[in-house]
Formats: C-alpha cells, sequence, structure tokens
C-alpha cells in the first residue's frame, strides 16, 4: 500500500513535469519541424531567473515565477531570430537547427554558470497544502505540480483548438504553403510558438527547484525524459504527449522503486528505442501523418 | 595530372607530421600537438556520418566514451598487453554502433538525431550504474601508460604519444579520403542528397549506413583508447556535453563536408579551447559563440571559404550557366 | 498604367533548371486571363512567382501599381491577391467553416467573416452542407470548393486559380465550373490555370498559351483559334500547324 501510494505521488508529479516540457517540444516540432535540443537550459534558465526574481526583487514565487516567465518570453524571441529561422528553410536547415540548439544549450549553461556561481540554488515550495488520498499524499510544490501541469496544458490545447492564434498555429502545421498564401505570416506564429513552449518550460524549471536543485546541468534529465515522451505519444500531437508523460512518469516512478535510481533511466531509454523500433509514429497516436 | 597531385600532398603531409614535434619542443606545445591529432581523428570519423552521409549521427561521442572506458578496464583489471586494448576498444565501440544503429533502421533525419543522442546519454547512466566495474562517478583512475619496449610514450614531452597519435591522424585520413572516394562514399553522396532516386538505382541504405556508421565508430573507439591511455583517467566526462560541443565546433568550423576541413578545424579550435583554458565558463561560451558565428555567416566552414577563394581565383569570372535549347520538351 | 497585375521579363528556376524566360504579361481590371499549355511549362511557376512564394531571378511584377519584390506573400494577400494553389490538401484537421473563418481573419476580414461565409455559402450551397465536416474527409470536389471559398472569403481583387477542376470526374467538374462561374461574378480580375482548355476559354476574356517558360501566342478567348491550332501550338509547333 505504502509503495504504491509513492508511485502514484511520483508518477503525477514527473508526469505533470514531463508533460511541460513535452507540450512545448511538440508544439514546436509540429509547427516548425525542428527538435529544440536547447529547450532543457532554457528551463534551467527560468529556473534561476525566478529565483532571482525571489531572492533579489524579494517578490513572492508565484510572482518571481510569472516575472520569468515574462522574461523568458523576451529570450524566446531572441532564441527564434537568432537560433532557428536563420537556418530553418536553408537545405539541410534541420541539422544546422539542431547544431545551433546544441550550441545554445552550451551557451545557456556557461551563462548561468558566469551569471549565478557554482553555488547551487533552491526554491522554497509553492505553498503549503498538503493533501491525502487513500494513502497517497502530496503536499507543497508536488500538489501545485500535480494540478497546475494538466491546467496549464489543458488552456493551451483549449487556446489551440478555440482561438483564433490556435487556428493559425493548426493551420501552419498541417499545410504551410496553402497557409501562407491565405495570408499567414509564419515567422509570427514561430514567435508565438516558442514563446509559449518556453514559457511552459520555465514553470517546469521553477517547479524542479523548488522540489530538488537549480543547477546549470539541471535541464538535461527533463530534456531526455521528454524526447522519450514524444517518441512514446508521437511528435505532433499534444493528447499524445499528455499521455505519454504521464507513461513515461509511471514507467520511471515504477522502475524507480522496484529497480533503483541508476536503472530506471537506463529502462526508461531502452523503452523509447524500442517503441521507436516497432513504432516510430508513436505508440498512442492513432492518425499518422507524414512527416 | 590529378592523380599525381592528389598523390603527391600524402609524403608533404606526412613530413609535416613528423617535423612539427621537432620544431615546437615545449612540453605544452607538443601536448597541444598530440590534441590536434586526437581530436583530428575524432572530428574526422564523426563527419563520415553527421558530413559525408549525412546522418544525424549524435551517438559519435558515446562510441568515444566506450572506447575510452574499455581500455580503462582492460588496463586495470586485466592483465592484457595495454597496446591490444586499442583495437579492443575500436571493436567494443564498432559493437555498441550496432545498437545505436538500430534506430536508423526505421528512423530518418532528425529522430535519428534524437535517438543517437540519447543512446550517448544513456552511455553515462550506464556507467554509473555499473559503478563495480565502472568506478560510477569516480571513473577508472591509475590506467598504466603506454610503452614501446623500455621506452615509455611520456618520456620527453609524451613524444611517443604524439607519433601514436600522428599515425593513427595519418592512417584515418588516408582511410577518409579512400572512402570518400570510393563506390561507397559516392553512394553516400547519394543516398544524402536523393534517397529515393539512390534507393530506386540498387543502393542499399541500410547497408551503406551501416559500413560507414561502424568504421565512424570503430575510429572513435581507438581515439577513445588513446584519450584514455594519455590521461591515464577515464571518467564518465567523456560522454559529456563538454566533447560534444567541442567536436561539433571542429567540424562546422572546418566544414562539414570537405574530408579535411575537420582537421583544421580541430587545430583552430584546440588552440582556442587552449589560449581559454583558465577562463572557466567564458571558455564553452567562447566555444558555442563560434559555432553559432561559423552556422550564421559560413555554413561551410573554412573548407568552403577556401573552395569559393580557390574557384575565383582559377576562373576570375564563372561563366553564366547555359541556357537549355529552347527546343527541349520538359517532362513532369 | 490601369493595369491590376504586370509581368516583365521574368526569369525564374529551380536551383540549375530554367522554368521562366524573361515570360511576360498583364491582367486589367475587371478582367480574366487564362493561362494554357502543357504541363511543365512554368504556368504554375509563374504564379508561385507572383504570389510571392518562389523569388524569381530576374524581372519585375507589379501589382495594382506596386512592385512586389521583398513583399511577403501576406502582405499581398492583405493587398487582395489570392492565390487559390493547384491540388492543395487543405488543413485536414480544420474543418470547412474553421478553413473559412481562418482565411477571412488572415487576409484582415476577421470582422466580416460572417457576411463573407453568407457570401461563399451561396456560391458553393454544398458547403453550407459540410461545414461542420473536416476538410481531409472531404471528396476531390468538395476540397476543390473550399478551397475556392478560402479565396473568395479573402475578398480578393485579383484571383488566382491554378488547375481548379484537376483530377475531378466529368459530372463534378461541370458542377465546379458552373460555381466558377459565379465567383467569376464576385471578384474583380482572375487569371485561371485549367487543363480543360474549353472552361478557360469560356470562363475567360483573353488567353496566353505558355510553353517553355514564355509566352508563344495570345489572344481574345472567343473561339477565333480553333482547337486544333491551339493544340499543335501545345505540341511546340505554330498556330499554321506547321513544326
Amino acid at each position: 500500500m505504502d509503495g504504491i501510494s509513492v508511485i502514484v505521488t511520483s508518477t503525477l508529479v514527473l508526469g505533470g513535469l514531463y508533460m511541460l516540457m513535452a507540450a512545448g517540444l511538440t508544439l514546436i516540432w509540429s509547427t516548425l519541424r525542428v527538435f529544440n535540443f536547447g529547450h532543457g537550459a532554457l528551463m534551467m534558465f527560468g529556473a534561476y531567473l525566478t529565483w532571482t526574481l525571489l531572492d533579489a526583487g524579494g517578490l513572492p514565487v508565484a510572482v518571481a515565477l510569472l516575472g520569468a516567465v515574462a522574461a523568458m518570453a523576451v529570450i524566446g524571441v531572441a532564441y527564434e531570430f537568432l537560433l532557428v529561422s536563420p537556418f530553418i528553410r536553408r537545405p539541410g536547415g534541420d541539422m544546422l537547427v539542431m547544431v545551433a540548439t546544441l550550441a545554445a544549450t552550451m551557451l545557456l549553461q556557461s551563462g548561468a554558470q558566469l551569471i549565478w556561481g557554482p553555488e547551487i540554488k533552491q526554491l522554497p515550495p509553492f505553498g503549503g497544502a498538503r493533501v491525502e488520498v487513500a494513502g497517497a499524499v502530496a503536499q507543497g510544490s508536488q500538489l501545485v505540480t500535480i494540478l497546475l501541469a494538466p491546467l496549464l496544458v489543458g488552456l493551451l490545447a483549449l487556446v489551440l483548438k478555440r482561438t483564433g492564434i490556435g487556428l493559425t498555429v493548426r493551420a501552419l502545421e498541417q499545410n504551410r504553403e496553402h497557409a501562407q498564401l491565405l495570408g499567414i505570416a509564419p515567422r509570427r506564429v514561430y514567435v508565438f510558438v516558442v514563446v509559449v513552449a518556453i514559457g511552459l518550460a520555465t514553470v517546469a524549471g521553477a517547479l524542479l527547484g523548488s522540489m530538488q536543485f537549480i543547477s546549470p546541468g539541471m535541464g538535461g534529465d527533463p530534456l531526455l525524459r521528454a524526447f522519450v515522451v514524444l517518441a512514446l505519444g508521437g511528435a505532433g500531437s499534444l493528447t499524445g504527449t499528455i499521455a505519454g508523460a504521464y507513461a513515461i512518469g509511471l514507467l520511471e516512478a515504477v522502475t524507480t522503486y522496484y529497480f533503483g535510481l541508476s536503472w530506471s533511466p537506463v529502462l526508461v531509454f531502452l523503452a523509447m528505442i524500442v517503441i521507436m523500433l516497432v513504432k516510430p509514429e508513436g505508440l498512442l497516436r492513432t492518425k499518422v501523418r507524414s512527416a | 595530372m590529378t592523380n599525381l597531385r592528389s598523390w603527391a600532398g600524402w609524403p608533404v603531409y606526412a613530413t609535416v607530421l613528423v617535423a612539427l614535434p621537432l620544431v615546437f619542443t615545449d612540453p605544452h606545445a607538443r601536448l597541444l600537438l598530440i590534441l590536434f591529432t586526437m581530436y583530428g581523428v575524432l572530428a574526422m570519423s564523426w563527419n563520415l556520418t553527421l558530413g559525408f552521409a549525412g546522418i544525424f549521427n549524435f551517438a559519435q561521442i558515446g562510441f568515444f566514451g566506450i572506447g575510452a572506458y574499455t581500455t580503462g578496464i582492460l588496463a586495470t583489471r586485466t592483465g592484457i598487453d595495454p597496446w591490444l586494448a586499442l583495437p579492443i576498444s575500436g571493436f567494443s565501440a564498432l559493437l555498441a554502433s550496432l545498437v545505436a544503429f538500430l534506430p536508423v533502421l526505421r528512423l530518418r533525419g532528425i529522430y535519428v538525431g534524437l535517438a543517437t543522442y540519447v543512446f550517448s546519454q544513456l552511455c553515462i547512466y550506464l556507467v554509473l550504474g555499473q559503478a563495480g566495474l565502472t568506478g560510477g562517478s569516480n571513473g577508472i583512475v591509475g590506467i598504466p601508460r603506454l610503452s614501446l619496449g623500455d621506452v615509455n610514450l611520456r618520456a620527453d614531452g609524451r613524444i611517443g604519444y604524439y607519433f601514436l597519435g600522428a599515425a593513427l591522424l595519418f592512417a584515418v585520413t588516408v582511410l577518409v579520403r579512400v572512402l570518400t572516394r570510393s563506390t561507397l562514399g559516392m553512394s553516400l553522396l547519394a543516398l544524402r542528397d536523393n534517397e529515393a532516386l539512390a534507393t530506386s538505382r540498387g543502393v542499399s541504405r541500410v547497408r551503406q549506413h551501416l559500413i560507414v556508421f561502424m568504421v565512424g565508430a570503430a575510429v572513435a573507439g581507438v581515439a577513445g583508447s588513446f584519450n584514455a591511455f594519455l590521461n591515464g583517467v577515464v571518467s564518465t566526462d567523456v560522454f559529456g556535453f563538454g566533447y560534444l560541443t567541442l567536436l561539433l565546433s571542429m567540424i562546422f568550423l572546418g566544414g562539414s563536408g570537405s574530408v579535411y576541413g575537420p582537421i583544421v578545424g580541430a587545430v583552430v579550435v584546440t588552440l582556442v579551447s587552449d589560449v581559454l583554458q583558465d577562463a572557466g565558463a567564458w571558455r564553452d561560451m567562447v566555444i558555442a559563440m563560434l559555432i553559432l558565428v561559423v552556422l550564421w555567416i559560413a555554413p561551410k566552414g573554412l573548407a568552403g571559404i577556401a573552395n569559393s577563394v580557390l574557384t575565383s581565383l582559377r576562373r576570375p569570372r564563372p561563366p553564366a550557366p547555359e541556357p537549355l535549347p529552347t527546343t527541349s520538351k520538359e517532362t513532369v | 498604367m490601369s493595369d491590376l497585375l504586370t509581368v516583365e521579363n521574368l526569369t525564374a528556376g529551380y536551383g540549375q533548371a530554367k522554368v521562366l524566360r524573361g515570360i511576360s504579361l498583364r491582367v486589367g481590371q475587371h478582367e480574366a486571363v487564362g493561362l494554357l499549355g502543357p504541363n511543365g511549362h512554368g504556368k504554375t511557376t509563374l504564379l508561385r512567382c507572383v504570389s510571392n512564394l518562389h523569388r524569381a531571378a530576374s524581372g519585375t511584377i507589379a501589382f495594382a501599381g506596386r512592385d512586389t519584390r521583398g513583399e511577403s506573400p501576406g502582405s499581398l494577400v492583405r493587398r487582395g491577391l489570392i492565390h487559390v494553389p493547384q491540388g492543395s490538401r487543405l488543413f485536414p484537421q480544420l474543418t470547412v467553416e474553421e478553413a473559412l473563418r481562418l482565411s477571412a481573419s488572415s487576409s484582415g476580414h476577421s470582422s466580416t467573416w460572417r457576411d463573407g461565409i453568407d457570401q461563399v455559402f451561396s456560391v458553393f450551397p454544398k458547403l453550407k452542407e459540410r461545414r461542420r465536416q473536416l476538410t481531409g474527409t472531404l471528396s476531390g470536389g468538395e476540397r476543390q470548393m473550399a478551397s475556392l471559398g478560402m479565396g473568395l472569403m479573402a475578398r480578393p481583387t485579383l484571383l488566382i486559380l491554378d488547375e481548379p477542376t484537376l483530377g475531378l470526374s466529368p459530372k463534378v467538374k461541370h458542377e465546379l465550373s458552373e460555381c466558377i462561374v459565379r465567383v467569376r461574378a464576385e471578384v474583380s480580375s482572375v487569371i485561371l490555370i485549367d487543363g480543360d482548355m474549353d472552361l478557360v476559354l469560356d470562363l475567360t476574356d483573353r488567353y496566353h498559351v505558355v510553353l517553355h517558360g514564355d509566352v508563344v501566342d495570345s489572344g481574345a478567348s472567343d473561339g477565333s483559334r480553333s482547337r486544333d491550332e491551339m493544340m499543335s501550338l501545345f505540341l511546340g509547333g505554330t498556330a499554321d500547324g506547321r513544326h
């Protein structure tokens, strides 16, 4: 009983974190057709910014997070202008974007080290509420993660479904050339998408930074898990991403519980490789679209 | 004529490699020379898949690390002749490349990048998980040095390591050159530029890509072994982001489409990195900026710049492309 | 200079392959111009250059008196140049109504989209029945109607139709050509490409025959040239039937 409740809580927490990361990656992938290898570093940077606003600015943690999201939006615009759009239309552009976003990771990591120093930081918990359901306990930042992540990603799905900008994003995903002929400017949509994705990553970073620590390399693991989520859920579908995030969260919680922390990632990644081999378009994806 | 010109370069190349340590005798300069050779070997081997075959192979750093760990384990836990560790490490990296190649069977393009990148990261977790064998996060220390007869390769400013590295670099240069000019090389270019056409002409993508993947991996494994002997220690750093970005900057600065570009890139980036070695995080910052600047202004790297300079020197004015005869029928 | 569209000495291609070789063309106000000629001779490339989807190597294009060089496709759309592309698979996961509404908002007519959609439904009654259906599930003819309807939603002054009846059965084609007649009545100027020569000649005021990336014959679409003369032009000969 105790084991199961631990597994349930960590599935929901991990699933929430991975969902926040993977939803942004999915959005970027389906509109821009690139994988953002800098997403983990952006998450880390967002966590540090939150910490600064909280520590130096003296703001409450939720306000600090909002401020960090706004600041990261500016960085997101620069990111799109400098790292994605110069390469995306070139022949072989997807490899250039991959290399550029890897370089961006290094840039952000060393930048964080220069700005914030080698000392590890931590954010305070997001509130002190505690909820217990059938033996499974979640409190503070865990509870916020469990609730906020599906809320934000659900909100994103709603925006995509119901609003004008959402319609534009979906149109560009589905038929780029015809979308342009309707007068849609791809660049504006790209900037929107990148900014939203980075905003979600910032939230993930702040949540992780309050449950664990903030360090320049903190984004690496969540980024890799988010990639696994994409492989499982299909890289272009938000519903697949949500389901995939909880599935990977569950897999990781179970394997960590039974096999320990060092074997869990190995099993998770082996699962990814197997999925990519047997069903490259994603296990949870029903509608297959040619890439 | 072209043959003569192309083969005359090799003795010159060999002579330069032999002469370099005689000119630069200072121990630090010698160390840099060794690093040139090691990074040159690695960058060239990676460029086989990344540049020539156009495979999004980001597992190369994993092969390098696997080679290093193979040597570390063999040299500290078995009584094996250290020299044998070099080829065995190449072989173990080759075996690993068979696993890393699995995703390439069914995936294309950026998806391969994703899977192979994850493979490299997976290596770190495996090493940490097998702490009994690999030393976990402490790494492996006390790897015995290589010696030839009674001469330790460390003697005289590590000159032995330099000549070993230079020999490897020379061999790999010849290998890459021969490979790229062979029918294998041609078919790789064909697959990269027009896969549908190439496969319709009977080129097997999987077979050709597997060959070049294995060759590249074996070379990286030997380089990893060399690195282990040179440093005497192995840690999970060999799989790390530092090596990955360093090598990417070498390849893209030198020119990912060129045979020799990555060697030039290795030399330049090694020097830059050496100048900045006390600058801490600034060093990484500069390397990352270097990659980005090259991608922005010269996506074909130094080799591309050199090529266009050479062409413009040879032909002051390129002739206008010949217009097609107007009577020709265009087909759809 | 009352021409709506002027194309002068346009050359363009893909890599080494030249497709357009100094082509010139004009479309006046309230005029429908047809482009005829075999496939692969540059008609679609010409249109892609006109709507700035493809960059011309040289030559000039002016729309409504302004040079379009460097202008984004979106800006041209907002100025009233609307290109309905050939064989578009549309937006498979959007409903007909979403797609129509999108076209209104992306061309700067979001506030009047309801009027626009009423107009489109009067031209294409069938689309009204299908308004909640995903465009990916439409039949070929319905997809073309949706595509044309999206064009109308953008309030075109110049509507470019590239092969609207391509791949349709004779019956559906007939139905669609009746719709195109109604579309023609709604917009000022039209450029029409279609494999169906009679349809083009029926619907347009003037025609050009494009061969090897240049105009080889022009005239009024009044039937002064016989069908046989046209066909022999297509085969690379002259209007007299000599080769």
